[in-house]
């Protein structure tokens, strides 16, 4: 059969021409050829994950046509393959389902095109049971079909007292109550329930099957019931709470279980009915594990070659675990360590107050002050400017007044978009008439893959902890399409390289006697590249004597750097002077002093952060007048 | 804000929130400005942009101005096409409004044409991964 234009009548014109611009943009996009002329891989080409479409639906919509070889969920995507293990099968999906089907949950009519391969992403089950979470065992037919029916029916579940229902299932405790809220028990307050006596065969059992290593007599057991639907999302059992390993009996139906790392790394493991999970070592500590709400399950079909549906059932598990005698934990997994968290934790609050007070709140009061300072762009940053065609769009995150916008070659036509925290400096921006929203650097409010280049000017050295510096680089590869480009400015510690003092420090009176460099300085006295930060206007100037520069104030929290010399520390509070005509209130005679928190850069620390983002690659790394900058360029 | 900006901003930092994409445009005041025309910009512009996002926020507020529902098949070449596109883009600007998730119906206000895209950083999901709650 030939499938030219318009030679189905049942399907409707405009679905020819989505079908061949999709064939056109997929094929760009995925690198592999798509066209009409049949194969055993179909694309499907206005679905995929990023619109909602799971890999359930893919096999629930193809299945009924022939056994499926894979399916291809591409993240963030509109569009998804899939593979029949025969031609003949695919080209009979093709001719029910293109132009006709409806997907699920939408009104859009499902577009296809045959595919000469799908894109190589590893099936997860191929992998298993090799590679599975290091510590993972699954014992299948652990217990009998006996054991199995007396556990069942030890519980009822229609007793409201008995049992507790949460969000997602039902659950009852034994020996110690696990409390939601704070994911611990409370060790004062044993349960009159203890754990049943038919569970006692867990010990001789274990021996049996050959884990007499675990000397285990575990004191709290979580039951947990499931109906079709129902899950758990991905969580760790609380490390501090629960000596290794956890223990857990599958009962009545089969299901799949998603452990993820730390890198997002996640393989589904699938436990059968009576089976007992042991998890144990980096299993336990260092992997999350989750069961998704769905009615069916992705699983390998017997003879492994194809994936198939597991429609759930209901299903009960009896976790079992032992308290720790004290609430601690040294394992090697602080991400997901609680006991370790806690210290994170503290830091993030410290963190996001210090950047509050230190950071947004001082904008909010020096904008327009600041704004006056801020007029003259940077001549490396016009020059990336310069280099963004018409038609491409360039963010500035953290744009302050607006000052690198308009920076294009001539004759050439960007859409810039600023973004500021400070809502008196987007105010500013708009009146300049640039496009401008407000927000934060560390979620960036844009989809993913849509600038083609993003600024990123004194902003990042406003944050308070290293994660949420890399975050914010994170944020920049995500919104950058590929190829796009990014430059990063941050504030350098080191004032000096190669013996040459930077403009900033140049600007002290004092310096600038002393080397002799004022016809260099004439006229530039608002140069400086750190746009939000160091260059106060000349009458501004700071002349403490150079022998001290920083001190502590008892009621601030960090050091306070004194303006012009070089850095003493890392993390510092850097004094701005508010002009008197800027001031809200005016106290005569007094100059009001604001304190900006700075994180200022050690050599290679702003490079080595960006080396840690995987999908970016850094093309320049540059001290440019006291900053450290870098050129980074998203992976195609 | 221009439907430009409209077309490109997202909710997905919100904790829960898995696509937050396209946001529900609600326009108190809009103002149309002029732009200078660029058939270039426009026409590489169009395949960044999410164009039926594009379109149904334009519907929404009233400003469709003749922009056909779907993108036409001779796109760098149709000056009629190419021109709506551009006033929908860059001409209709939001002074005032909101945007709203699709998915978690929380507000961002639009003010003197400016979106508020801040969040509490408990909206968004943590720093430092979380570890969910336990069973």
């Amino acid at each position: 059969m030939d499938f030219k234009n318009g030679e189905d009548h049942h399907v409707p014109k405009k679905i020819f021409s989505k079908q061949r611009k999709a064939i056109q943009n997929i094929s760009a996009d995925s690198k592999i050829s798509l066209g009409i002329e049949p194969t055993k891989q179909i694309v499907i080409c206005n679905s995929g994950l990023s619109l909602g479409l799971l890999e359930e639906d893919v096999i629930n919509i193809f299945s009924p046509y022939g056994p499926i070889e894979a399916v291809v969920m591409l993240p963030d995507k509109t569009y998804c393959f899939m593979a029949f293990h025969s031609k003949e099968n695919a080209l009979q999906a093709y001719q029910s389902l293109h132009g006709k089907y409806n997907f699920p949950r939408s009104e859009n009519l499902m577009v296809l095109a045959f595919a000469d391969e799908v894109p190589k992403v590893t099936n997860p089950w191929a992998t298993l049971p090799r590679d599975g979470p290091p510590g993972l065992i699954v014992l299948e037919d652990f217990i009998t079909s006996d054991e199995e029916e007396i556990l069942v029916k030890l519980l009822s579940w229609d007793d409201p007292i008995q049992g507790q229902q949460l969000k997602q299932r039902q659950v009852q405790h034994f020996g110690f109550e696990f409390r939601y809220g704070s994911n611990d028990v409370d060790r004062q307050k044993p349960l009159a329930q203890k754990i049943p006596d038919q569970c006692d065969f867990l010990q001789n059992r274990l021996k049996k099957r050959g884990f007499s290593k675990w000397n285990f007599y575990p004191d709290q057991l979580t039951v947990n019931r499931y109906l079709p639907g129902q899950g758990i999302p991905p969580h760790v059992d609380t490390h501090s709470v629960f000596e290794d390993p956890i223990l857990s009996l599958s009962m009545l139906s089969d299901v799949v279980m998603d452990f993820k790392d730390a890198s997002g790394h996640k393989i589904p493991v699938f436990l059968p009915r009576r089976s007992l999970t042991v998890m144990s070592g980096e299993s336990r500590f260092g992997w999350t594990h989750g069961i998704a709400s769905r009615m069916h399950d992705v699983i390998c079909t017997d003879d492994k070659k194809g994936l198939t549906l597991l429609p759930r059932e209901e299903r009960v598990s009896y976790t079992f675990r032992l308290l720790r005698s004290k609430k601690e934990c040294f394992c090697s997994y602080a991400w997901l360590c609680d006991n370790q968290k806690q210290n994170l934790y503290q830091q993030q609050l410290d963190a996001i107050q210090l950047e509050k007070q230190y950071v947004r709140e001082v904008y909010e009061e020096i904008s327009s002050h600041f704004s006056e300072t801020r007029h003259t762009p940077w001549p490396n940053i016009v020059e990336f400017c310069k280099t963004f065609k018409t038609g491409q769009i360039l963010l500035d995150v953290g744009c302050g007044n607006g000052k690198y916008f308009g920076n294009q070659a001539e004759n050439v036509s960007l859409f810039e978009i600023g973004l500021d925290a400070s809502a008196h400096l987007a105010d500013m921006c708009t009146k300049r008439g640039v496009e401008v929203l407000t927000g934060n650097c560390l979620n960036l409010p844009f989809r993913s893959s849509i600038a083609d280049g993003v600024l990123c000017i004194a902003v990042i050295h406003h944050l308070a902890t290293h994660e949420r510096r890399r975050r914010a680089v994170q944020e920049i590869a995500r919104v950058l399409c590929k190829g796009g480009r990014a430059l990063i400015y941050v504030w350098a510690r080191d004032q000096r390289l190669q013996d040459k003092m930077s403009t900033y420090l140049k600007q002290n009176r004092k310096n600038r006697q002393n080397t002799a460099i004022q016809s260099a300085f004439k006229g530039d006295k608002n140069n400086s590249v750190t746009g939000s930060g160091t260059s106060q206007s000349e009458n501004n100037l700071c002349t403490s004597a150079d022998s001290k520069s920083c001190e502590f104030t008892g009621s601030l929290p960090l050091p306070v750097h004194v303006n012009r010399t070089n850095f003493k520390h890392s993390d510092i509070l850097v004094p701005w002077k508010l002009k008197e005509k800027h001031r809200q209130e005016s106290n005569e005679g007094e100059q009001q002093t604001f304190y900006r928190y700075y994180h200022v850069f050690e050599e290679d620390e702003l490079t080595r952060m960006c080396i840690e983002i995987p999908q970016i690659q850094v093309l320049e790394t540059k001290y440019d007048q006291g900053n450290w900058s870098v050129l980074l360029r998203k992976l195609p | 804000m221009k439907l430009l900006t409209h077309n490109v901003l997202s909710s997905k930092c919100l904790k829960g929130v898995s696509v937050g994409y396209p946001l529900r445009l609600n326009a108190t005041d809009i103002k149309v400005v002029d732009v200078d025309y660029n058939s270039e910009f426009v026409s590489r512009m169009i395949p960044k942009i999410n164009y039926s996002a594009l379109y149904d926020a334009a519907q929404s507020i009233g400003h469709l101005n003749g922009l056909p529902d779907a993108v036409v098949d001779d796109f760098e070449s149709n000056e009629d096409f190419l021109k709506a596109v551009h006033h929908v883009l860059l001409e209709v600007d939001i002074v005032s409004g909101d945007l709203e998730c699709p998915e978690s119906g929380r507000k961002f206000p639009i003010t003197r044409g400016i979106p508020n895209m801040l969040v509490n950083e408990n909206e968004v999901n943590e720093i430092n991964g979380s570890n969910g709650y336990n069973n």
